[in-house]
């Protein structure tokens, strides 16, 4: 199984089965079946974020989904290399190479940061990300990007 | 949690392994620096894939009418004004 750092707008989407970008990430799984690259920060954030999708029968799907995935030793593979003090610093330090290159913003540094780390201390085989200037980030950081562009405009509402 | 070790390691005190694996611990057998195989203990069960666990996100993917915009993208886009100051 490859080893994949799927950042939280790439996990959200496809946990969440009426994200905009849920087709696209849901078909690169398939294709691939990776484990994800988990840690405390992008638990939160995409705990966050799934929580506050609970509001109908979607939200809660995914979130079931979601614990049911936690439950896993392997699909989402806990980093014990990935603490959060030492991503921060490592964060840190990438903003002061590229912060003005970079229109990305801090949580997406703290991203790199940590899958940059994890690619240099055991291997990593891509970062997966919807965000544009994430995947440029990434990429500057030497890491394999795979980056969700929404094929066909989102049909209907957007709210 | 899952503890590394290598194949030489598993090799040389595979006894003191099965010791640890009879008492919960579980591990990732790693080969040339590579993980090659996990080993747990033998009641637990093995991991579902993704598809497995990703059912119902599927089947209610197939009755979604209209999508979201990702929060993410859009609490991103939001909070990052200092680059809109370029």
């Amino acid at each position: 199984m490859p080893l994949v750092y799927a950042d939280t707008s790439a996990l959200f989407a496809f946990f969440h089965p009426r994200d905009e970008f849920s087709q696209v990430v849901t078909d690169a799984v398939l294709q691939s079946a990776p484990d994800f690259v988990y840690w405390s920060f992008l638990r939160y954030e995409l705990r966050h974020n799934l929580r506050q999708s609970r509001t109908d029968s979607d939200g809660e799907v995914a979130w079931k989904a979601l614990r049911a995935g936690e439950r896993t030793h392997a699909r989402l593979r806990w980093q014990t290399d990935l603490r959060a003090e030492s991503v921060i610093e490592a964060a840190d330090e990438l903003s002061a190479q590229s912060a003005l290159a970079s229109k990305a913003g801090s949580a997406d540094f703290l991203h790199v940061a940590a899958a940059r780390r994890l690619h240099l201390l055991s291997g990593l085989d891509e970062f997966w990300t919807c965000d544009a200037e994430q995947g440029a980030l990434a990429s500057a950081a030497g890491l394999k990007v795979r980056r969700f562009e929404l094929k066909t405009p989102p049909r209907a509402s957007r709210r | 949690m899952i503890t590394d070790i290598t194949s030489k390691t598993l090799h040389e005190k595979t006894g003191q392994v099965l010791d640890r694996l009879r008492r919960g611990e579980r591990f990732r057998v790693l080969r040339d620096g590579e993980p090659e195989a996990l080993m747990v203990p033998v009641e637990e069960t093995i991991d579902p894939e993704w598809p497995e666990i990703m059912a119902e996100v599927l089947a209610a993917r197939k009755q979604a009418k209209s999508v979201r915009e990702n929060p993410i993208l859009k609490e991103r886009k939001a909070r990052n004004y200092a680059a809109r100051l370029r």
